[in-house]
Formats: structure tokens, C-alpha cells, sequence
């Protein structure tokens, strides 16, 4: 048993992926219900077994009792997170609320095997984070004017950009960071948050073209200050973000085709105008020819990818640090190296379950502009992870972002728990007003059945 | 919470959308996934031989390097487990399979090369590893098994002896290396120590002279000659020269083998007997771009087809833009550029009937409990002559052997077939050996192909080496 114990760790934590992913897309399936209760109660199961399977077996290779603490400190903070908000908030989203955990103990566990340093400061920011966001689901269930701010998230989102610009940190040649009191912030991850606000604050009660026009003309200039910054990656994810939400709020298809035109136009531009974006797209269509200086990322990732076989070389045996800064841009690369490509391949279904969760509450929610803050935030997350993970993987050229709540970094996690949360306050927000405001009909879709049921259930609780 | 009512708009296009969006990224995300799993399956292999890739180190952590077997199951190259967790490479024969089982090091060339994947991984179940682990040992890598025959290949490695130069035994219906000797050698041993001596060595023993060599072909090249000869269609039946040891035209002037005259010859005691002025004669009646044409057809300024791991194989050259070079390139001199594989694969594709069998060095590859797990298969590369083309050199080929300048390879055993070869390689006269050729003549089996630098003539120095192997392969081996 001692010897054996350590050979199918990766077998057990693969499979106990693949049963956590499969029951995240089966919860699609399900009615509301007892059967969801079930479904989150397994994955909880799923969630904790992963975290002691993987730290027992990292202690064991290792014999440091330090992977004994981080394990009972993820457990702590998973039921902290859990309980917590099912405390607090009785109405908020259990799938929701179990991927985050998911993400969030595959991030610390592949964190704490490339660097042990690393993992206080990150429990530390999660913390934080948690805190902040549990704040969200009771600010906006007493605030009615977010809506209003509109020109407020412009402007403050253009200056914190704008900021960056001028008097960020140059790394590697781009201006992400900026350092404030000895804290480092990446204010483009932050701005996300902005930038869906303004987007849904501009066009959830007018989609007439001219607005829309106009909406364009401000989004430009957050585009351009981020590719001038070289921050290539928030870039992306913005142009993208403004493109589906115009889609989407204007209810007009023509506005997807024409604007993917436009982008990859600008692309085009792009790619004439800035040698650093050329830079990026030669080393996608061939690493290996600099495989010494700037190939060298992108090729040791590939090794990584592929180098740990399905069920992975087992935490502790590969060599993740390889790959310059893996713990931030390259985790899918760690994470596939060490778990193996079904692992991963569980954790993009994951990300990808609250994906489809988000949008279909977005597609739930009548009032448009909390449907399209919930269908940005959808997006940004989404997105973004394809980014990382294609990029990592050489599907797409690098562009050096995070994965939500997988990657290690501070503006990162913050920023992606208080995306999810602002989810949650949105779907505990309607669920409340569901059944106690006239408004009913109008918040949710008529579905008499389900507002019916909803309507008992609150009488009985009372 | 007050909603403006008038403001809550019509959404039924926004649903739609956002159910389209919900596909768009559940698409992108099935396609990332698949392409992984692509990247995965397709080009693992390919990326862990990167000299970049840091992942085999740790593989072998867990890992002991399989072994190379030759194909009658000698042990080629292992894998010995250190103290301190370390494994150190050791190949039995020292360096007498160099350059055809290759090195494992900073780099890594021949079969350690071509099927490093396979020896870095393990085919042992859970419950192996776990033992063996519990015993303080590693799981075992696959082991290759390797087409090549122990026997031919030290016989092949002693009969060239100290001397320079290259041979190279392969079967011909089937395209298997069964001896790759190139000299001089190096030992995959101790390279690391070496290194320094090898990589600056002047008589440069990294190289593989069967592949990589660059030699005048000399007299091989009439074979190439002949062929054109036949398929431009001339009456080789009525042929005839009388050779008083030169042939000459306008300015210039060719000479037999250190001036020897062959008096009257047909076609094929010209090729038996190797008459240079009789070929040069035969060369002015050729078209030139029928012969381009021609030598193309026998992979001439042609990537050679190779089936195995190889650091590029030399691509065959030669020129005909004057008259002058056109009757040198005749007789195999000249700024003709052969290898000494190039020369085996035509031998090849002659003693089959035209068709030519990829040549390749691994069989298969099994797991540490002998099965098989991968089996490698023969390759056609395709017909290079036709059938009647292919029994006219066989024939000119026997010639060489019955008649000619091949005639120490008589046997009571085999009937065998070839062409010598004596390149000149400066203006002295001197030059190196060559001999090419298959055995038996009616069905043939195996084709060796020797070059001996500054051997003198063929017959003098390549065709006992052949001969010994014809010798030990239908005595022994067969």
C-alpha cells in the first residue's frame, strides 16, 4: 500500500476531476430540486477528496508536514467560503459557489508544488477577497442607482488605464502593474469590472445605432491606451467584451459580423503599426526558430503539455518552473504537466460549467442591464480563460493573462471572486424580488410552474 | 427597487443571442480541448527529442531507459541504475554500432534518437511500478528492438578494420538495415568525456559516412550510365569499341584504369571489365536532357527517401554543362557527388525488380514483459526502374562477377551481382574503393554497398569486404 498509494494518486484525482465536470454539466439536466442538492453535495465530496488526495500525496513524496497545513487550510477556507455565503446569502448559486472552490483548490494545490512561498500570500488575498465579496450580493440588494453611474465607470476606468500608461512599471516591456504603497496592481484587471458596467449602463435601455456609435468611441479609447500599454491580453478581452454586449443588447446579428470585421481589421492595423504585436504572432507560427530567447516560454509550455501523458507525471516528478512564469500566465501548462491532460481537460469543462450557468441566468433576468453585467462578466471570465489556455497551448498567439482564480496573483483573484459574486448578488437579487415584488412576471421569464413553486416555498418558510 | 417599466424592453432577440453566444464559446472551448489532445497525440514524440526539452529528466526519475536489442536479441545499449538515483548508458559492443544504434547524451543521435519517446516510458502496470518501487527500483522503459544483425555488423566493423570509410547491408525486399558501419568510430560510452577530441577530430568520426559521406562515385556510376544507355532506347545488343586505353574527342581525352587497355568489347564486357574509354563513348551518344531526366529517375538531386532518424542524408550531384564533363560524369568522375546510401538504395530497387523498400533500423518496440506494443512496417517508396530495365543491370551486374572486376565473389553457395568501383579523388591516380551489389541474382535477398577511402581499386579493397559478408550471410545467418 505505501508504494502503491503514490502510482494512482493521479489516477484518483483524474477521475475525481472528470466525476466533479460531468456532474457540473449533468446539473444543467436537472430541475431545481433536490437532485441539484444531491449533485452540489457530490461535488463538495469531489472537491475535498482532490484536496486531501493531492496533498497527502505531495506530503508523501515530499515529506514536508508544511502540505499538511496548506491542506487544512484549503479545506478551512472552502467550508469558510461555502458556509458562509449559503449562511448569509440562503438564495445564492451552489453550482456557482462549487466551481469557485473547484478552481480555487486546483490553483493553491499546483501553486504549493511550484512554490511552497507563494501559497500564505495567495490564502492571504483569498481571504481578502472573500471578505470583499461577500460585501457585493448586500450592496447591490440595497442599492438601486448602479445604472446610473455610467459616465462614472468611464471615466474612472479610462484614468486607472491612463494611469498605467504614464506611470506604470515597465515589465518585459508592457505597462501592467502599478505600484501603490509597496502593493503592486494590475488596475486592466480591474477595469474589466468598469468596462462591463459602462457597457451595460450605456446600451440596456438604448440601442439605437447612435448610441452605439458613441458607446464605440469611448471603447476605443480604452482599447488603444491598453495595446499603446501593450497589455495585448486585456486588449483582446475588451474589444471582445464590447463586441457580444453590443450583440447582444441590440438583439442584432449584423453587428457580430460587422464588428469581427472591424476587429480583425484593427488586427491587421495593429500588426503593421507595433512591432510587439508582430512579435507575438511570429513566435505563435514558429517558436522553435528562437527557441533560445523569445520562443522559449511558449516551446517549454508545449514540452510541459504534452510531456505528462493523460494522467499526468504525478505532482512533485515534472519540472513546472521551467516555464518563466508559470504560476501566473502558464498554470494550464503546470496543471496539465503534473495532473495530466484529462485533469485539465476536466478543469477548462469547470470553467466552462459557469460559463454556461452565468448565461443562462443572463438569458433568465429581464431587466437588461443587470442581464448584460451578468452576460460581460460571463464573457470576461470565459474569455479570458480561453486566452490563457490557448495561448499556453499554442492554439492562439500568447498573451500572457490569467486564469480566473486558477493563477496565482493578487488583482487577479480579487477581481475574478468579486466577478463571481457580483453574479451571485444579481441571481440572490431576482430570487428575492421574485417572490415578494409585484414585479414578478417581469423579473424572471413567465415559467407560471417554476414561480409558482418558488412562491409556495417562500409561504412555507415563513 | 423600482424598474421603469417602459424601459423593460422586449427581450426575445437577446435571449437568442445570448443562447448563440453560449454556443460560440462552448465551440471554441470543444475545439481547444480537441486540439490538446491533437497536440498530445500527435507531436509528444516529436517534442520530447527537443534538445530543449528538460522533460526526460524527469522521466527518468521514474524511468529506467529501456534497451536497445539488435534483431536477434543482443543486447545493444542498457541502462544501469545508480547509488545516487543517476542511470549511466552502456552500450556493449562499444563502438562498434555508433553510428547505427547512435548516443544518449547532451544530444542523441540514431536509434537513441528516433525512438527516445518509447525507452523514456514505461508499458508496467500500477502494481509493477509499485513493486519495484517498493524494491528500491524504477519501472522500466520499452525496449526497441532494432533490425540490425550483430553478427554482419562487428564482421562488417572488423574487415574495414582501421581503415576509412563505410558499409551498409540492408534487405532488399523489405528495406531492413541489417549493418550500418562507418569509419572511424567514436565510443557512445564515454562521449561526454571524449567530446572535446570527437566534435574536433579532422577525420570527423560523428559523421555517418553512409548517409552523410560525399564520395566520386568512379566506376559504381556506370551503372547510372548503362541504365540511360538502355532506356533512351540504343541497340546495346550490336554495341562495340576497340579500347586502346583512352578514348578521345575534340580536346579531350579519357583514360581506362591506369591506362590498361581492353582491346575489343561488347556492351557488356565494357561494364564487366569497367572500360572507362568504351563508357565515355557510350556517354557522348547520350541526350543530355534525357540523362537529367534519367538521373533523376535514380535520385539524383532527390531527397532520399529514409525511414529512420537521420541528421539529413547527402543529396547527390553532378554536371554535364560541357562536353568535357559530360564524358567524365560518364565514368563516375568528374563533379559527380554520391553517398554511399544513395548508391544502396539503387542496388536495392535493381535486385527488386525496380521497386525500392524505405530502408529502416527499428522493428518494433515491446514492453519489459516482451510484448509487442509497436511493430514497424516495410514501406514501398515506389518503382524506380522497370521490370526490364531492373533484369538488364541484374544481368550486366552478373557480368561483373562471371567476367569482370567482381570475379573474387565466385561462390558454390550464392550467385551474387555488382559493380566495383575505383573513384579517383586527386590528380595522383589514387583512389577509394568502391563495390555495390545483391545476392542471389535470381531472388535476390540482401544488398551491401562498401566504400574503403583511399582503398585503391574495388576489387583490391571493397569486394573482399563484401565478400565476407556474402560469405558469413549465406553460411550463417540465412
Amino acid at each position: 500500500m505505501r508504494f502503491i498509494l503514490p502510482q494512482i494518486s493521479n489516477y484518483i484525482l483524474a477521475f475525481l476531476m472528470i466525476c466533479y465536470a460531468v456532474l457540473a454539466l449533468f446539473d444543467f439536466a436537472v430541475k431545481k430540486g433536490t437532485g441539484k442538492s444531491v449533485i452540489a453535495g457530490c461535488q463538495n465530496m469531489c472537491n475535498i477528496f482532490i484536496a486531501l488526495t493531492g496533498f497527502f500525496h505531495l506530503y508523501y513524496v515530499t515529506d514536508k508536514a508544511v502540505y499538511l497545513l496548506i491542506c487544512l487550510g484549503v479545506v478551512v477556507a472552502l467550508l469558510m467560503m461555502l458556509g458562509f455565503t449559503k449562511l448569509i446569502y440562503r438564495d445564492s448559486n451552489r453550482l456557482l459557489l462549487n466551481n469557485m472552490s473547484m478552481l480555487f483548490t486546483v490553483g493553491i494545490l499546483i501553486l504549493s508544488r511550484i512554490s511552497t512561498g507563494k501559497v500564505l500570500r495567495q490564502f492571504v488575498v483569498f481571504l481578502i477577497s472573500l471578505m470583499v465579496s461577500m460585501a457585493i450580493p448586500l450592496i447591490f440588494l440595497k442599492i438601486n442607482f448602479l445604472r446610473k453611474l455610467t459616465w462614472a465607470y468611464a471615466g474612472v476606468g479610462l484614468a486607472m488605464i491612463a494611469s498605467v500608461y504614464i506611470a506604470g512599471e515597465v515589465i518585459h516591456g508592457s505597462r501592467i502593474n502599478i505600484s501603490v504603497f509597496g502593493l503592486t496592481f494590475q488596475p486592466s484587471e480591474a477595469v474589466k469590472i468598469l468596462f462591463v458596467f459602462f457597457l451595460a449602463g450605456m446600451l440596456w435601455d438604448n440601442y439605437k445605432f447612435k448610441n452605439i456609435v458613441f458607446t464605440s468611441l469611448v471603447s476605443a479609447l480604452f482599447v488603444i491606451i491598453l495595446v499603446i500599454s501593450r497589455d495585448l491580453g486585456s486588449a483582446l478581452i475588451f474589444y471582445v467584451l464590447f463586441m457580444f454586449v453590443v450583440y447582444v443588447s441590440s438583439g442584432n446579428s449584423l453587428y457580430l459580423i460587422g464588428l469581427i470585421g472591424l476587429g480583425a481589421g484593427f488586427s491587421v492595423l495593429a500588426y503593421k503599426l507595433f512591432s510587439h504585436v508582430r512579435i507575438r504572432f511570429i513566435i505563435w507560427k514558429d517558436p522553435w526558430s528562437d527557441i533560445d530567447n523569445k520562443g522559449y516560454q511558449i516551446a517549454q509550455s508545449l514540452f510541459k503539455i504534452t510531456g505528462g501523458g493523460l494522467f499526468g507525471m504525478g505532482l512533485g516528478n515534472g519540472s513546472p518552473r521551467d516555464i518563466p512564469y508559470v504560476e501566473t500566465d502558464f498554470i494550464f501548462s503546470a496543471i496539465a504537466e503534473e495532473l495530466g491532460i484529462i485533469f485539465a481537460i476536466g478543469l477548462l469543462l469547470v470553467s466552462l460549467s459557469s460559463f454556461i450557468e452565468m448565461m443562462r441566468l443572463a438569458s433568465k433576468i429581464v431587466d437588461p442591464f443587470y442581464r448584460l453585467v451578468v452576460y460581460g462578466i460571463a464573457l470576461s471570465l470565459t474569455f479570458q480563460t480561453f486566452l490563457t489556455v490557448g495561448g499556453g497551448t499554442k492554439f492562439i498567439p500568447l498573451t500572457g493573462v490569467t486564469y480566473p482564480l486558477v493563477s496565482y496573483g493578487g488583482t487577479s483573484m480579487l477581481v475574478s471572486m468579486v466577478m463571481y459574486y457580483i453574479v451571485q448578488a444579481v441571481y440572490i437579487k431576482l430570487r428575492k424580488e421574485t417572490v415578494d415584488n409585484a414585479l414578478k412576471p417581469f423579473i424572471f421569464h413567465k415559467k407560471p410552474d417554476r414561480d409558482r413553486n418558488n412562491a409556495n416555498r417562500f409561504k412555507k418558510g415563513n | 427597487m423600482q424598474i421603469d417599466l417602459k424601459k423593460v424592453i422586449n427581450s426575445k432577440p437577446q435571449k437568442k443571442n445570448i443562447y448563440f453566444s453560449i454556443g460560440i464559446f462552448t465551440a471554441l472551448f470543444v475545439m481547444l480541448a480537441v486540439y490538446i489532445n491533437t497536440v498530445y497525440f500527435k507531436e509528444s514524440k516529436e517534442l520530447l527529442s527537443n534538445s530543449y526539452n528538460k522533460q526526460e529528466s524527469n522521466l527518468m526519475k521514474k524511468t529506467l531507459r529501456g534497451s536497445i536489442l539488435s534483431s536477434d536479441g543482443t543486447v545493444l545499449a542498457y541502462s544501469r541504475l545508480n547509488a545516487d538515483g543517476s542511470q549511466t548508458r552502456v552500450y556493449p559492443y562499444g563502438c562498434v554500432f555508433c553510428h547505427a544504434v547512435g548516443y544518449n547524451a547532451f544530444s542523441k543521435n540514431g536509434i537513441e534518437a528516433e525512438v527516445n519517446y518509447y525507452l523514456l516510458n514505461t508499458g508496467d502496470s500500477v502494481l509493477d511500478r509499485a513493486q519495484k518501487s517498493g524494491e528500491g527500483s524504477l519501472a522500466d522503459g520499452y525496449t526497441a528492438v532494432s533490425t540490425l544483425n550483430t553478427k554482419l555488423q562487428v564482421l562488417a566493423d572488423q574487415a574495414l578494420g582501421e581503415r576509412e570509410g563505410a558499409v551498409f547491408v540492408t534487405d532488399v525486399k523489405t528495406g531492413k538495415i541489417l549493418a550500418l558501419v562507418s569509419h572511424p568510430v567514436f565510443d557512445p560510452n564515454n562521449i561526454e568525456e571524449d567530446w572535446d577530441y570527437i566534435a574536433e577530430n579532422d577525420s570527423s568520426p560523428l559523421l555517418n559516412r553512409v548517409t552523410q559521406g560525399f564520395y566520386p562515385p568512379g566506376s559504381v556510376f556506370k551503372i547510372f550510365t548503362a541504365y540511360e544507355y538502355y532506356r533512351e532506347g540504343m541497340d546495346y545488343e550490336s554495341y562495340g569499341f576497340d579500347c586502346n586505353g583512352y578514348f578521345s574527342t575534340e580536346d579531350y581525352r579519357i583514360s581506362c584504369f591506369h591506362g590498361g587497355a581492353h582491346g575489343h568489347v561488347d556492351f557488356e564486357t565494357s561494364f564487366a571489365k569497367s572500360c572507362n574509354s568504351s563508357f565515355a563513348n557510350i556517354g557522348t551518344s547520350l541526350n543530355d536532357e534525357e540523362f537529367k531526366k534519367g538521373l533523376s529517375n535514380l535520385l539524383f538531386d532527390t531527397e532520399l527517401p529514409t525511414g529512420f532518424y537521420n541528421r539529413g542524408v547527402s543529396v547527390s550531384s553532378y554536371d554535364i554543362s560541357s562536353v568535357f564533363k559530360k564524358l567524365q560524369t560518364s565514368i563516375g568522375q568528374g563533379d559527380t557527388s554520391v553517398s554511399p546510401y544513395h548508391i544502396n538504395l539503387v542496388t536495392m530497387a535493381i535486385a527488386n525488380g525496380g521497386e525500392l523498400m524505405v530502408p529502416y533500423i527499428v522493428d518494433s518496440i515491446e514492453d519489459s514483459r516482451g510484448l509487442t506494443i509497436k511493430k514497424y512496417h516495410p514501406e514501398s517508396y515506389g518503382k524506380l526502374l522497370t521490370d526490364d530495365e531492373s533484369m538488364f543491370l541484374k544481368e550486366l551486374m552478373r557480368a561483373v562477377v562471371t567476367k569482370g572486376t567482381g570475379s573474387q565473389l565466385g561462390s558454390d553457395i550464392y550467385e551474387a551481382a555488382g559493380k566495383t568501383g575505383s573513384a579517383e579523388y586527386n590528380n595522383h591516380g589514387d583512389s577509394h574503393g568502391w563495390f555495390t551489389g545483391f545476392a542471389p541474382v535470381d531472388n535476390p535477398e540482401i544488398a551491401i554497398t562498401v566504400i574503403v577511402e583511399r582503398g585503391g581499386t574495388g576489387s583490391e579493397s571493397a569486394v573482399p569486404i563484401a565478400k565476407q559478408l556474402f560469405d558469413l550471410y549465406f553460411e550463417e545467418i540465412r
